[in-house]
């Protein structure tokens, strides 16, 4: 544990030299023992482009993370990640409207140039009618909810492909949302991110206990007295609102909310007291660095970095899976 | 239905006239029992006749149509979750964690009832978690994941889970069905020494008539929905109850060492000899309810 923690916090440390402008180690050490840069520009460009990105990235991929947890644990399904009920396609759809009706002059632009609302909003749709389609009188089976988020990815999905044929404008930037990136971070994104990966985490020491009884099934739940559809109800909400924020952020980077939960179970066991902690951090670094290779590697341009995380993500998963017995 | 039925004053449980559907097929129909206080009852009868169905109404976690529960007095359809599970504890069938989780792990999952947010187990938890474990005979196995083990060591990890959730009620659901004779001696023994020690009362549902028979107090038969008989196994095991609720033809014996009735079924195919002297064919004293 402690190695994993001291490690990544080198990992974070080192990924502030690459970029554009590659800054040299030692420069960045003076950064931080509070010595005058041989270089002073390099100073404008860690407080002003670097560090506003890799905060916000560190809390953005803690915050998936931590809600792919939230939604593995809901769904006892190790498929689950926080776009499994249609957060995403529901995001995608309300950015690629958004982008699509900006400056069309209508009165709805006003509304639409919006674009983390509008994205927001349909994210929270898309979710809200997952839930209702499969709520079953005052419970809400698992089955059901995993079946109508595939028809909500669907049917958005679809929907923004619509959009983007029949009225398009500007393909390039709904890639980057489709796809995911990190640079229109800014250092006013950094303070509610912290807050709420603050909230998050509390809420997921609070319920570590309850979600591990939960993952032993809804009647052995039941049977140790939680009230299972009240906590569903609970870990939908927030899982989903964290994954709607995110996307407003940086669009949809697949692949982090599935498999760091994962990882981290594999690598310290399911007790959601140590998984939990594990998870955001690693979700927190894995996103950072894969963001550090998505904008340092492809100058002068940048990879969607949902390319980048799956790209990584799947032959490291891979590997972890192979070697880990605790795994099913 | 036995409506004028006394009131026990040291009943535990009281299943008191309910009624239960599973959609639009009706399962019980104004279906009555009493537990009482520290005894060690056996629920049998065939397949399909709600054995598991009943257990988990007890439990709160399905809940009756109409009817009430009531454990210790207390109706619990009208308490919370929590309290409910800080008296009933139940080793239920399908057992199925999402992900893998050491035998420590799923143990500690029995204090759940008793947990406060934020707060690590207190020393309370850890000893009950020792005691359940060592009880089971599981503190060799402590680190090891669940799914690693074989049938007869996970009920044993679900046994010591409920153990730990230290309820005054302990439900079982065909726990021993598909284990080894070593592993159901080991395992009913655990049951039982508790039982005895601990005053803590046991309902089990039993598919195996000859275990209920030797292991219970008093048997219940539940039959298409109802409870037709109830009594101790010596009443209760009898070439009739075989006859008319299973649909069987046996040969019930006493076991010569415990007294208590035994079950042998009878080929259908071949030629019967005489029956033997040890035959249980004491007439039926119970009560047709």
């Amino acid at each position: 544990m402690a190695f994993i923690f001291i490690g990544g916090i080198c990992f974070f440390l080192f990924q502030m030299s690459l970029g554009t402008v590659s800054i040299p180690i030692d420069e960045i050490i003076r950064f931080f023992t509070f010595r005058e840069l041989q270089t002073p520009i390099y100073r404008t460009i860690l407080v002003d482009i670097r560090f506003p990105r890799l905060f916000a990235g560190f809390l953005i991929g803690a915050l998936l993370s931590l809600s792919g947890v939230f939604f593995q644990a809901l769904l006892k399904n190790p498929l689950a990640d926080p776009y499994i009920l249609g957060v995403s396609s529901g995001g995608a759809f309300g950015t690629v409207l958004s982008i699509a009706a900006f400056g069309s002059g209508t009165v709805l632009s006003r509304f639409f140039g919006n674009l983390p609302l509008v994205s927001f909003l349909f994210s929270l749709l898309a979710a809200f009618l997952t839930y209702f389609l499969a709520k079953r009188g005052k419970s809400v089976p698992v089955v059901d909810l995993i079946l109508s988020g595939v028809i909500m990815n669907f049917f958005f999905s679809a929907a923004t492909t619509f959009v983007i044929i029949y009225g398009w404008r500007n393909v390039s930037s709904a890639t980057f949302w489709l796809l995911g990136s990190l640079s229109g971070a800014r250092w006013e994104q950094v303070p509610p991110l912290l807050f709420i990966a603050g909230v998050g985490l509390l809420i997921g020491f609070a319920l570590s206990k309850t979600l591990n009884a939960i993952s032993l099934g809804e009647e052995e739940a039941k049977n140790v007295g939680i009230e299972v559809e009240r906590v569903k109800l609970f870990l939908f909400i927030t899982g989903t609102l964290v994954a709607a924020y995110t996307i407003t952020i940086t669009g949809i980077v697949g692949f982090v909310g599935l498999i760091i939960p994962h990882s981290a179970r594999m690598l310290v066991g399911s007790d959601h007291r140590k998984s939990i902690p594990l998870s955001v951090f690693l979700g927190g670094l894995f996103f950072t660095g894969c963001d550090t290779i998505a904008r340092s590697l492809f100058q002068p341009t940048e990879m969607p970095l949902g390319t980048i995380t799956s790209l990584i993500g799947a032959p490291l998963f891979a590997v972890i899976l192979k070697r880990s017995r605790r795994f099913r | 239905m036995n409506r004028d039925r006394p009131v026990e004053r040291d009943a535990v449980i009281s299943v008191d006239g309910i009624h239960f559907q599973y959609d639009s097929h009706p399962l019980f129909h104004d279906l009555s029992l009493t537990v009482r206080e520290s005894e060690f009852l056996s629920v049998i009868g065939p397949n399909g006749s709600g054995k598991s169905t009943l257990l988990k109404l007890i439990l709160g976690i399905m809940k009756p149509s109409k009817g009430r529960i009531a454990v210790f007095g207390k109706d619990i359809g009208k308490m919370k979750r929590k309290a409910i599970s800080q008296l009933v504890s139940g080793v239920l069938l399908d057992f199925n964690p999402a992900y893998s989780f050491s035998v420590e792990e799923i143990v500690a999952i029995g204090r759940t009832p008793y947990a406060k947010a934020f707060s690590d187990f207190t020393r309370e938890d850890r000893i009950a978690i020792e005691e359940a474990l060592e009880k089971t005979s599981l503190l060799t196995l402590r680190k090891k994941p669940f799914e690693h083990l074989s049938s007869g060591e996970r009920q044993r990890v679900l046994l010591a889970k409920c153990l730990a959730q230290k309820t005054p009620i302990l439900l079982l659901d065909e726990c021993v069905a598909h284990l080894d004779p070593g592993h159901v001696q080991q395992f009913l023994e655990v049951v039982r020494d508790k039982n005895r020690k601990e005053k803590i009362t046991v309902v089990t549902v039993f598919h195996d008539i000859n275990l209920a028979s030797l292991y219970s107090d008093r048997i219940v038969v539940v039959d298409q929905g109802k409870l037709s008989q109830t009594g101790d196994p010596v009443e209760i095991v009898h070439q009739r109850l075989l006859e008319n609720v299973y649909r069987a033809q046996a040969t019930v014996l006493t076991h010569p060492r415990f007294d208590v009735p035994q079950v042998l079924l009878n080929r259908l195919d071949r030629p019967q000899k005489p029956a033997p002297d040890l035959i249980h064919n004491e007439l039926p004293k119970s009560k047709i309810l």
